[in-house]
């Protein structure tokens, strides 16, 4: 194990586990101001949106598979498909597609 | 530690093991496609098991592993990090009108560990006050099997051929788009907000100058700024704001109504595309249409 790859791990377990214990052990209150409570509705979309896109179409040997398994997967997420098979499917198409081109 | 329980506890913990079997096979198998998706990222399987058994966030362990393996600085994860798992803190702010006010601070930490879109999942459908040793239970199945599943995905990651592996790196950001379509399809704001992500990000990357700034400071900086425009001018109604107070000042005594204030708080708090389908069974479909289309956080595991 490396420590470079083991130390950012730890840095994200303990500020999630902080998100999660800080505030059941010091607010004894929901939140109600309507501004923060969007916020933290909101942020998580758009912070794996931007995570998501570009970066999907650089992320095979191809862009056309890189293209083709963000269309493909928006459109299986969109009808409710259950995330791994989400995944096994946009996997696949990149794995056929390559065949294809290369 | 045992001597210790009661009889309600311990009839609790193995309510909770039972509850949290049905969520166990989501867990393996998404679970095993993050082991997949990680050793392709150059994480080892001891590595990504390690990741999947302290941090037990779907969402915010691939968001951080993408911010690993483009080299962001430890800040940078960490933020990252934050704002992807920050609807915990929702869900950690419910749980305390859930719970005994005098509830001692080891107990406590060991419920913050436990709360997971699923487990938050089955706590809010428990009528009452929420004894700890059910989410005890119920982590004691799910996390050990988010754990195992992680290391199965990973030492077959290993063993795969590299044509093969290679593709995997598509499986994280498959991942993540099932978890936030569903979302942006049933929100108009969440749609947009999406859309205005995606669009501004194309932008920052491919407009002179911004295209200079590092992709991670990207996130961060338009994570903030659009979110925050969002939640200005689009916030979340919280029209149930005032069956939620009525439980805190403990109105409402007669068990028919606390549960209702109870289960229209947990749905003013916190999103529901895992669980959404199963609450219809329970009777109050006007409310919850209501608050279906209004109120989701993420619906990582």
């Amino acid at each position: 194990m490396r420590l470079d790859i083991l130390i950012p791990i730890l840095v994200m377990a303990a500020v999630t586990y902080a998100l999660r214990f800080l505030p059941l052990m010091f607010l004894r209150n929901p939140i109600r101001n309507p501004f923060v409570h969007s916020f933290l509705t909101y942020v998580p979309y758009v912070t794996l949106a931007l995570l998501i896109f570009p970066a999907v179409v650089n992320a095979t040997g191809s862009i056309y598979s890189g293209w083709a398994s963000l269309i493909i997967s928006v459109v299986l997420a969109w009808k409710g498909v259950a995330m791994p098979i989400v995944g096994t499917i946009a996997w696949f198409t990149v794995i056929v597609i390559e065949m294809i081109l290369i | 530690m045992a001597r210790g329980l009661s009889q309600a506890d311990r009839t609790a913990f193995r309510q909770g093991m039972i509850d949290g079997l049905p969520l166990l096979f989501a867990y393996i198998t998404a679970s095993f496609t993050f082991g997949l998706a990680a050793v392709k990222m150059g994480l080892s399987a001891t590595e990504a098991t390690v990741m999947a058994a302290t941090n037990n966030a779907s969402a915010g362990q691939l968001a951080g592993l993408t911010a690993i393996v483009a080299g962001a600085s430890l800040l940078e994860v960490a933020l990252t990090t934050i704002v992807v798992n920050s609807r915990y803190i929702l869900m950690s702010c419910a749980l305390t009108q859930k719970i005994d006010q005098s509830m001692s601070t080891p107990k406590r930490m060991l419920l913050a560990w436990s709360i997971t879109d699923e487990i938050f999942g089955l706590d809010i459908r428990r009528k009452g006050k929420l004894n700890p040793y059910y989410n005890y239970g119920a982590m004691l199945v799910v996390l050990t099997g988010w754990a195992f599943g992680t290391l199965a995905g990973a030492v077959l990651g290993q063993l795969l051929p590299t044509r093969i592996l290679n593709a995997f790196g598509i499986m994280l950001y498959a991942m993540l788009l099932a978890v936030i379509i569903p979302g942006a399809k049933m929100n108009k704001v969440i749609f947009g907000l999406v859309a205005a992500s995606w669009a501004s990000h194309y932008a920052f990357q491919n407009l002179p100058i911004l295209k200079e700034i590092p992709t991670s400071v990207v996130v961060i900086i338009l994570s903030v700024a659009i979110t925050a425009i969002g939640a200005y001018f689009f916030p979340v109604p919280m029209e149930d704001a005032d069956v939620a107070a009525d439980v805190e000042r403990g109105a409402p005594e007669d068990p028919l109504s606390r549960h209702h204030g109870h289960e229209h708080h947990g749905h003013r708090l916190h999103g529901h595309e895992y669980y959404g389908h199963e609450h219809h069974g329970h009777g109050q479909r006007g409310n919850e249409h209501s608050s279906d289309t209004q109120n989701h956080t993420g619906g990582q595991t």
